[in-house]
């Protein structure tokens, strides 16, 4: 039989979809789905409501693109807007390259103990929700009992209220950032590390290559496609702010922190302007779709086989 | 393969289950069944249910009512009550924080007018004119309210560090800010050590002595400074005067030399609270109560000496109508719009609570014998509880004393010692006192819901950005960022953009006011 006999015969055998076995995983399976069905689809019908004056109690006309217009004319709402592109450019500057660097750093550690004892302090702020963080760092700046200022009041320095200050807020809240996630960040480096030919290395050596040469030809190139996956599905969630800023944010600094996650919390949960929070939250959500899409559109640049990887 | 089938099925079925069990539990409404949502109720959501369970029981076993009270936590309760309403979980009465709340749902739609579900209720015919119409607004009644109290906040201060620097009481604006000034300096409490502070605040709420005395009064709670100029008999935003500016630099000078609490704009009531009870904070303007109640008894059970006194109200560009005194009414209950006997319910509510004295005070202070008892002289004593020390925990459904009932029918007092029951007397007999010469004297205005109450549905459509942007003028003049002409300038902008002078308007064309000439932005 020849091998194309084979194939076609293999095609026309039809496979069966539900056998004795696979049931139990397309059922299992169906939690997974109905959750999501339940929880992430279903609301989104309620995107309508940003088309309609909808009030406490309820529906009670369409008004077009009318919420849209109002909430493009309130200057709390661009500023923002421009305040959450501001925390997107300090993350792209500051928190998606330190997991990097950090990992490119472990991986020239060759004591074993130090290595790990690193990964694992690095690590552990992940764990704790941002209140906890940020409960900590309010308490460690506090201008009155703050052991920051207690330090510099012991060297003859005058207290700072540093969550006051709205200037320094959103650089404070990207070294936030970064203290919390870069050690957790550093993992799937790690590995892509772990995984690179030591024999590259061995090549570089015998062609002179010093450490810094060799990180720059041989390891970055090589976790180069982890690197771009992480960073294109980075951008899933780049704009949602809400839990960190609604934590850390006062009056002080709103000029600066006020984020378009928090406004939305504001206008829909504490005033009740169902309306114009989901106007703005469908606005948000349609940046972050344009987003991914272009993220993944560039990818394309990257990869070998010149698709996109999502 | 069976097992895991089994298993399977019954992760389905179980939130089916819990479903089904839990709607089992739902109350059949009947005419004698009334559902209250109410924050404070036995305090705070997650406190006492033991109790606010037993006082239910209790209530309908006197009063064959059946009552069911929810209660959500006071942190964001009206966040969550807005939630609550909007996804129809609630029916029946809610008591909302403050009547622009209740104006606010009647925009919306979610409470109903009451007026004709009580035509013809004997009992509610019967309350005093002012109790009936205290929430009558666009023509009809949408709240009611449950009793009524004078009550005012006050600048409270160490009445034992005034002593050790041997200093009077406050009287003007200046001295105020000496008193400060010395009790961040002169070291109030004599330790040797640079560790107190003159004032602490929660926000523009615990300042609203400085910009009155300025002649820029705030409102209510301080929230934003569109309010009822008892002076000017209108509703004026008091930051286009030139007297804000003044009130500003003031409180700017007393927070950059730190004779104010650094963490002024980030407290909230409760870390206010606690600074002061740290015993490193000379003075706070609160509720004037809340000295006796809480300062001085927290101070003392921590074994830190302290007491505390109530300052009079200062005078500066203003002298008359410095501040003013309102009845507390426990706030408007509203009935929510979807509840399937809305009409029964309300007449329920109203023949209980307002039509028979005893189960008008089992709903202020809980079940009589024990979580209050009368004493041979006709005062309330409410529990002491041993944990606080304090007799606060009330469900609070009524407010404590009726509009009608002279002040001194039913007094309240914590349960104690005929001498310390005296003794409290006498210190509730001085604040009142205080309160009666102040309003007496001028000093002192008496506001009414009338003048507390913003009748406007731009000022209701536009009072989050107002706020913030307020909030914002005050901490950027304040900590200098701006100064306070310039801060008041973008203020004026600002507020102009977002319509605030049709808010005005309509304010003062509810109340038959006229607007001043210089309140316009």
């Amino acid at each position: 039989m020849s091998e194309r006999a084979v194939a076609s015969g293999a095609v026309k055998k039809r496979r069966r979809v539900l056998t004795r076995t696979n049931i139990v995983l397309y059922l299992m399976f169906l939690v997974p789905v109905i959750y999501y069905l339940v929880f992430h689809y279903l609301p989104m019908v309620g995107v309508v409501i940003a088309f309609a004056d909808y009030r406490m109690s309820g529906f009670r006309s369409w008004v077009g693109f009318a919420n849209f217009k109002f909430i493009f004319n309130l200057a709390f709402f661009w500023r923002s807007f421009w305040n959450t592109w501001f925390f997107v450019l300090l993350r792209y500057l500051f928190v998606f390259p330190a997991p990097i660097v950090l990992a490119l750093l472990m991986n020239e550690i060759r004591i074993k103990w130090a290595k790990k004892t690193i990964q694992t302090v690095s690590t552990l702020p992940h764990f704790l929700t941002w209140v906890i963080v940020g409960g900590i760092w309010m308490s460690l700046l506090s201008p009155a009992t703050g052991y920051v200022n207690e330090l510099i009041k012991a060297f003859g320095g005058k207290p700072y209220f540093f969550m006051a200050d709205a200037a320094l807020f959103p650089y404070l809240f990207t070294f936030l950032r970064v203290w919390k996630e870069v050690g957790f960040g550093t993992i799937i480096f790690l590995a892509a590390l772990a995984g690179i030919n030591p024999e590259l290395y061995e090549s570089a050596v015998i062609d002179g290559a010093n450490r810094w040469q060799q990180t720059i030809h041989v390891t970055l190139p090589s976790i180069l496609q982890v690197i771009l996956v992480v960073f294109v599905l980075s951008f899933t969630g780049v704009l949602n702010l809400f839990e960190p800023i609604y934590v850390l944010r006062n009056p002080h600094i709103l000029s600066t922190a006020e984020v378009l996650d928090t406004y939305v919390y504001d206008m829909g949960i504490v005033q009740a302007k169902y309306s114009l929070a989901t106007a703005i939250g469908l606005f948000k959500s349609t940046i972050s779709l344009g987003m991914v899409l272009f993220a993944n559109f560039l990818s394309r640049n990257f990869t070998e086989t010149k698709r996109g990887i999502l | 393969m069976r097992k895991s089938l089994l298993l399977l099925a019954l992760l389905l079925l179980a939130p089916g289950m819990l479903l089904f069990a839990e709607g089992a539990q739902e109350v059949a409404a009947t005419e004698e069944y009334i559902e209250l949502t109410k924050a404070f109720y036995y305090r705070d959501a997650t406190e006492h249910l033991d109790r606010k369970d037993a006082f239910m029981e209790a209530f309908e076993e006197q009063f064959g009512v059946r009552l069911v009270v929810n209660t959500f936590p006071r942190d964001q309760f009206m966040e969550k009550l807005n939630l609550a309403i909007t996804s129809r979980q609630l029916q029946g009465l809610v008591l909302p924080f403050s009547q622009g709340d209740m104006l606010r749902y009647r925009e919306d739609g979610a409470i109903l007018p009451l007026d004709g579900m009580l035509a013809g209720n004997r009992t509610w015919d019967q309350q005093p004119a002012e109790l009936r119409d205290m929430y009558k607004f666009y023509g009809g009644t949408w709240g009611i309210a449950t009793g009524q109290r004078t009550v005012s906040f006050a600048r409270l201060a160490r009445k034992d560090w005034l002593e050790n620097l041997g200093m009077d009481y406050p009287e003007t604006i200046d001295e105020l800010y000496e008193m400060a000034r010395a009790f961040t300096e002169d070291d109030p409490d004599g330790n040797g050590q640079d560790d107190t502070v003159g004032m602490v605040a929660a926000g523009t709420w615990n300042l609203q002595d400085i910009f009155y005395a300025f002649d820029a009064p705030l409102n209510g709670f301080g929230g934003d400074p569109i309010t009822w100029d008892e002076n000017e008999q209108a509703f004026v935003d008091s930051f286009l005067k030139p007297e804000a500016a003044e009130a500003l630099a003031f409180i700017a000078e007393l927070y950059q030399n730190g004779y104010l609490d650094q963490e002024t704009f980030t407290n909230n009531s409760s870390a206010m609270r606690e600074k002061l009870w740290s015993g490193k904070y000379g003075s706070t303007f609160y509720w004037m109560h809340w000295g006796r109640q809480e300062w001085t008894p927290t101070l003392e059970q921590r074994g830190l000496p302290g007491e505390h006194a109530i300052l009079p109200w200062v005078t500066g560009n203003r002298t008359e109508h410095v501040y003013f005194a309102w009845g507390t009414t426990g706030g408007p209950w509203c009935m929510l719009a979807n509840t399937d006997n809305a009409k029964a319910m309300v007449n329920t509510f109203v023949d209980t609570f307002l039509g028979d004295e005893m189960a008008y005070l089992w709903g202020a202070y809980g079940i009589r014998g024990q979580d209050w008892r009368l004493d041979s002289e006709g005062r309330i004593l409410v529990r002491v509880e041993p944990t606080t020390g304090q007799a606060n925990v009330i469900p609070g459904i009524t407010a404590g004393r009726m509009i009608e009932w002279p002040p001194t029918k039913y007094p309240d007092f914590p349960d104690g010692t005929p001498e310390e029951i005296n003794q409290l007397e006498r210190q509730i007999g001085a604040e009142q006192a205080i309160i009666d010469r102040g309003l007496a004297e001028g000093t002192l205005w008496r506001s009414t819901p009338a003048k507390d109450t913003f009748v406007s549905t731009k000022y209701t459509e536009i009072i989050g950005d107002l706020r913030k942007i307020f909030e914002e003028t005050v901490i950027k003049a304040v900590t200098g960022e701006m100064s306070p002409e310039a801060a008041l300038d973008q203020y004026r902008s600002q507020v102009k953009a977002l319509g605030a002078q049709q808010a005005l308007q309509q304010c003062n064309d509810n109340y038959g006011s006229t607007l001043p000439a210089w309140s316009v932005y």
